[in-house]
């Protein structure tokens, strides 16, 4: 038995984890970016200087050489599902009994043809990362284009750097897109605070190129023009499938799957980011860009590929983690980005600090649906199990201490939540 | 009062750069500067340890002159002589703890956590380490550092300090069984109860020194699974050697003094052999103490034991020094090895090569002790937030103690290894709020602590 692994990124390692521990199958990832298993969200660390490459490797290196796990570094160019072959750009062809696409997601492009304008890049593999560490020196000012987690990284690591730049972002919130209107101001206060150039409700209209083709200004659609030398865009991520386009495995937006993360084709799965989740569950999108669903499709497949009966996939009570700067954010369940009439929310901010707690129900029957907090940390457990036992916001909040999860010593703020839960009710 | 609140304020409203950079910094990443740093401190260590001279400590009598000199009239201030080599280390010692710590609550002043636990930390070095024995010695008492236990404190049962507590009245005995009992009761059940990050990262001094000066070294101590190994291998067998030359100098007491105090030498030799048949019997019914280990390493252990236990019978019955050691040799031995070289030159002279914690992790026989309990009979442990971790390795990295702590958390174990102090900054440096530090109900299976 031979399965085949396209991707090296937390999905395609927790695939070939997670089946190592039960199985002695031949494995072989293939990989086009790095022969190490290295911590995406953790690239970040390396320009901040807080870690080295080899620091944010989450296995030893000889962990794949020890479990008999095959990594090539290669480009897949052709898929034939037929003869169950992959062929790689070096000419070589492995042939699978089981093939796993676990590709990840590619950055978004704006649309303004920036692939052929230099000094334009995206973050988010290691390449992006060698190629802004070579032209950090240079930047004169730069340009974050997009509100999203990984623009935040960026405009952390600018400023610990002393590059001098511009955050340009579409909503008119930092977040609105993910946060509840409260927190998206405290966040934005917070970055404010930062004394950060950003620019809200900014869309970037063209780039302007000087005789090298290099960047050197950029316009947003209120007639602004900035010289700028350096560009990073992050307005999020799409699945990443070219390298399926010629084959007959069925996708839209990413890799159709079914529940149980097969394709169309039975031998060939997909996890991960790349994927488009035909069931999703309520609240929830068919593409999920997350670490944590990447990682729980893996084990997921990891599991099951062997097994001739193979058990649905639950997607499990959603949860999502972020930090902006050293402002902490969880969420938990669902909770709503704007306010809708059938949901009850409980919200306490902190008076002084950048501190939130919001807590959100459904007004009718009073179940709990989820909860996200902003510089304080919850237990994962605990959340879980008030939302999938249907615990009322009366159970909820009484029970507020045991999900606490910030380290001892800590200030506390359960009571607060239960007098605006009652002065509400009253 | 007011203005100490507002002289507090003054400081707190500053900000010390968290981890950023320290890798691309000479002091930091074991550059030119590191091992500069590392050469002055060890040099440092040998002239004070052993050329005190250098440093114009006064010779045979003579006034000192030169750098010991400078600290004269604070020592006369304190205890009404003027300075040894061992008043000018205290001074400093306990100053550059209280400096560092200052900076160290500043850069962690929005986690209560470490800010106080780095109070605790000067205090019992301000107070326990440096001005309580120097006002002891002040009233011709004997002078004892209160919090420092044997067997880091390993001449607590050398006969010359046992002579010099016992005819020291009330006070010299008070002295005798408050360190009976800080090794033998307190220190268990604070242990059990919080692990022994109540010692290691709250009270003790070597502890205070690594998480306030050494705080910016923390990241170079080796994560490694061979390190670890090394761990065990060195930490393990100085505790044993404490254990068998403090046996060795009470037997050598004993014989020469056999009926003079409560204790006889026949009660003496009836408690050891007592506590080593227990210590075997133990170890042989509670499987989980031996667990992990090779089969040939228990064994070897289990023999050991025996060994030992027969071998101890047989020098007293032939009338010779216990196990035939000879316990002058084994204790200078010791001093110079373990006490000056290991936990002095090494211990902090490598500060920025090896890592804050080297002595505590590879040489501290008490951290050995209380790392045994910690790991089998203690409630503390590190909670793993569910699936939270993005396997960064911040955790790993900042780790002092050198403990993977991401191999654990990515699996979503809890954390419960005897090495861990409890410093708590692997929950401070995670990105994703993943790591808690709790004392928890006690319920170990399979190495995992559940609810």
């Amino acid at each position: 038995m031979h399965i085949v692994i396209i991707g090296f990124g937390i999905s395609g390692v927790s695939v070939a984890k997670t089946l190592r521990e039960q199985s002695n199958a031949d494995i072989t990832i293939v990989t086009s970016e790095s022969r190490s298993f290295f911590s995406r969200p953790a690239l970040m660390y390396i320009y901040l200087g807080k870690m080295r490459f080899q620091d944010i490797l989450p296995m030893p290196s000889d962990y794949w050489e020890k479990n008999n796990i095959k990594v090539v570094l290669a480009t897949v160019e052709a898929i034939d599902s037929d003869k169950q072959q992959v062929v790689l750009d070096d000419g070589s062809v492995l042939f699978y009994d089981k093939l796993v696409i676990a590709t990840g997601s590619v950055p978004r492009s704006l649309g303004l043809n920036e692939g052929n304008i230099s000094g334009v890049q995206g973050f988010y593999s290691l390449q992006d990362l060698l190629l802004l560490q070579k032209s950090a020196k240079n930047i004169r000012h730069a340009a974050i284009i997009g509100g999203g987690l990984i623009g935040v990284e960026l405009a952390e690591m600018f400023l610990s750097t002393g590059i001098s730049f511009t955050f340009w972002i579409r909503e008119k919130w930092f977040g609105s897109n993910f946060l509840p209107e409260e927190e998206a101001q405290l966040v934005t206060n917070y970055l404010k605070s930062k004394k950060i150039d950003i620019r809200f409700e900014r869309e970037i209209t063209h780039f302007e190129a000087n005789e090298l083709g290099q960047v050197a200004s950029l316009h947003s659609q209120i007639g602004e023009r900035v010289d700028t030398d350096y560009v990073c865009v992050c307005i999020g991520v799409k699945p990443n499938i070219d390298c399926l386009e010629n084959t007959n495995i069925h996708t839209n937006h990413g890799v159709l799957v079914n529940a149980c993360l097969q394709t169309n084709i039975p031998s060939i799965y997909a996890v991960g980011d790349c994927v488009q989740y035909a069931e999703p569950s309520f609240g929830r999108k068919s593409v999920e860009t997350l670490w944590y669903t990447g990682k729980r499709m893996g084990e997921y497949v990891g599991r099951n590929i062997l097994l001739d009966h193979p058990q649905r996939y639950h997607q499990g009570i959603f949860f999502n983690s972020a930090k902006f700067f050293d402002l902490e954010y969880q969420i938990y369940g669902h909770v709503p980005v704007s306010p809708e009439e059938n949901y009850g929310s409980v919200f306490w901010k902190h008076p002084q600090k950048d501190k939130s707690i919001r807590l959100v129900y459904d007004a009718v029957s009073d179940e709990f649906l989820g909860c996200c907090v902003l510089g304080i940390r919850f237990r994962q457990e605990v959340c879980e199990k008030w939302i999938t036992e249907k615990w009322k916001i009366t159970e909820v909040l009484p029970a507020l201490p045991s999900a606490n999860f910030d380290s001892e010593f800590s200030a506390r703020f359960e009571m607060e939540l239960l007098n605006i839960y009652n002065n509400k009710i009253i | 009062m007011t203005s100490i609140l507002k002289w507090s304020q003054w400081i707190l409203s500053h900000e010390v750069k968290n981890e950023k950079g320290v890798w691309f910094n000479s002091l930091s990443n074991r550059g030119i500067v590191g091992w500069l740093l590392a050469l002055f401190l060890s040099f440092g260590y040998i002239t004070l340890y052993f050329f005190p001279e250098w440093l114009g400590l006064g010779q045979k009598g003579m006034p000192n002159t030169g750098f010991i000199a400078w600290f004269d009239k604070i020592s006369i201030f304190f205890n009404g002589s003027v300075a040894s080599q061992w008043f000018v280390y205290g001074f400093l010692y306990t100053l550059i703890i209280l400096l560092m710590g200052i900076k160290f609550i500043i850069k962690y002043k929005n986690n209560n956590y470490q800010v106080i636990r780095t109070l605790s930390l000067l205090f019992f070095q301000l107070c326990f380490a440096f001005i309580i024995p120097e006002i002891m010695a002040s009233l011709n008492q004997p002078a004892m550092d209160l919090k420092n236990m044997w067997p880091l404190n390993y001449y607590f049962f050398f006969d010359w300090n046992i002579k010099k507590l016992l005819s020291s009245g009330y006070f010299g005995l008070f002295l005798m069984f408050w360190g009976l009992a800080l090794t033998f009761i307190i220190s268990p059940v604070l242990t059990y109860f919080y692990g022994k990050r109540w010692y290691c990262s709250w009270v003790c001094g070597c502890g205070g020194l690594a998480e306030t000066a050494g705080d910016p070294f923390r990241h170079l101590s080796d994560n490694s699974e061979t390190a670890w190994k090394w761990e065990r291998r060195i930490i393990y067998p100085i505790l044993f050697i404490v254990c068998l030359m403090t046996l060795a100098i009470l037997d050598s007491f004993f014989r020469k003094n056999p009926a003079t105090y409560w204790i006889t030498f026949s009660h003496f030799k009836i408690i050891i052999l007592l506590l080593l048949a227990g210590i075997i019997a133990l170890a042989v019914w509670n499987k989980g103490w031996l667990k992990g280990m090779s089969t040939f390493g228990k064994w070897a252990i289990i023999s050991l034991g025996v060994v030992l236990f027969m071998g101890i019978i047989f020098s007293w019955s032939y009338n010779k020094p216990v196990l035939w050691i000879n316990a002058l040799k084994l204790r200078e031995w010791y001093g110079f090895y373990v006490g000056a070289i290991f936990s002095g030159i090494i211990g902090v002279g490598f500060y920025p090569l090896m890592g804050s914690r080297v002595w505590c992790r590879f040489g501290c026989p008490m951290a050995a002790i209380l790392g045994l309990q910690q790991r089998f009979f203690s409630r503390f442990r590190i909670t793993v937030n569910g699936g939270q971790c993005i396997s960064c390795g911040n955790c790993s990295t900042y780790c002092e103690m050198g403990i993977d702590v991401r191999s654990y958390a990515q699996k979503g174990e809890n954390i419960v290894r005897s090495s861990c102090v409890g410093c708590g900054i692997c929950a401070e440096v995670c990105p994703r709020g993943v790591l808690k530090l709790e004392n928890g109900p006690l319920f170990v299976e399979d190495g995992k602590i559940k609810f």
